[in-house]
């Protein structure tokens, strides 16, 4: 019980900062935060965050290379990339 | 140890609820941004707003802190190199402009309209970092209800274009650096035209003929920008092979230390 809500605090935490970091720090701290929250979870709030990112940042959002919303990308491709890094390796196929 | 096939039951579960999340937050996505575009950005707007607010209180309360603290005396040797940097910035940005006053002192009937039109615009603080981005993109304070306008020109302190706003918010604004990464721009060295292509962090780079007369310092301007100048060149690099020699550009402003921005109406 307490390990679990440990955990949610982390968690928690991990995606506060993330998502407070959209907003005033460097945007490879949010890159960072966001893969280590992947790493360690199923993290799907990641993508809000990285909706929030493009939202804030992105000047217009086109097809062209330099409209695409490459932090909500970013964030799919590390959801799906990391996933089964995370299960096999580093939190085992019994987490979630 | 469970058996096998419960093993695989339980996972192609995870598995499938996993693929519904992914397809639900996709769908989300799209939907946000479809409704940003068809809203005019007011979904941007309201984070953006949010974003200048919570972004100028962190600075705000960061500034603060130090001091409260009792580290006053790291604080005034952090403050001293700040403004040591900004005057060294500053140094570099009027020398940069009297190079450019100088070489084109012919024009200058131009420049006195330049600056009779700079008078009617306003200035404005920068809320964001300028390392937020990898867009090449940051907020000011000034926004709708100050007159601000879509694609007005934002310039340093010292006169040199910094970018133009893409986005009005009703306090706030986004501008577009003109250097951010990717970006091609048009500009002239004298009579020489040539495309500029954005790094990111005030800086850009540019290739022109190897034969043009292109010296380290030369001022750099734009010509969709009024011929404002935009920055100067510090570096040149040629390979005995190439035809072309490759231009390093950059801003002449401190980008770290820029508090005020100036926009042009």
């Amino acid at each position: 019980m307490f390990t679990s809500f440990s955990k949610i605090k982390i968690r928690l935490g991990l995606a506060l900062m993330c998502a407070v970091s959209v907003f005033i720090f460097p945007w490879w701290i949010t890159l960072v935060l966001a893969f280590v929250l992947c790493v360690r979870y199923r993290a799907w709030e990641v993508v809000p965050i990285a909706i929030a990112f493009d939202l804030m940042w992105l000047p217009e959002l086109s097809f062209s290379i330099h409209g695409l919303p490459l932090a909500t990308i970013t964030a799919f491709a590390l959801l799906i990339v990391l996933e089964p890094l995370r299960r096999e390796l580093l939190t085992g196929s019994a987490l979630p | 140890m469970q058996p096998r096939h419960l093993l695989f039951t339980r996972n192609t579960h995870r598995d499938t609820s996993a693929a519904r999340i992914f397809f639900v937050l996709a769908l989300l996505a799209a939907g946000v941004f479809a409704l940003d575009r068809f809203s005019q950005g007011s979904v941007r707007g309201v984070l953006q707003d949010t974003g200048g607010l919570v972004s100028a209180a962190v600075v705000s309360v960061a500034d603060a802190l130090p001091s409260a603290q009792g580290f006053a005396a790291h604080a005034t040797l952090v403050a001293d190199i700040q403004a040591l940097e900004d005057t060294l910035a500053r140094r570099e940005e009027q020398d940069a402009r009297f190079a450019a006053l100088r070489a084109e002192n012919e024009e200058l009937r131009e420049l006195a309209r330049l600056a009779e039109d700079e008078s009617t615009g306003l200035s404005a603080p920068v809320l964001s970092s300028f390392s937020s981005s990898p867009y090449g993109t940051f907020v000011i304070g000034a926004g709708a209800r100050h007159d601000v306008r879509e694609n007005a020109v934002v310039l340093t302190p010292g006169g040199f274009v910094l970018g133009r706003v893409v986005a009005v918010q009703d306090r706030t604004s986004t501008v577009e650096a003109l250097f951010a990464p990717g970006k091609e721009t048009e500009a002239t060295i004298g009579n020489v035209p040539f495309l500029l292509q954005g790094r990111g962090g005030g800086n850009a780079r540019a290739e022109t003929p190897r034969d043009a007369s292109i010296l380290e310092g030369d001022v750099v301007h734009i010509p969709s920008f009024g011929g404002r100048p935009a920055g100067f060149v510090f570096e040149k690099e040629s390979a005995s092979s190439s035809a072309a020699t490759t231009l390093y550009i950059r801003t002449p402003a401190n980008l770290d230390t820029l508090r005020y921005v100036y926009i042009v109406q």
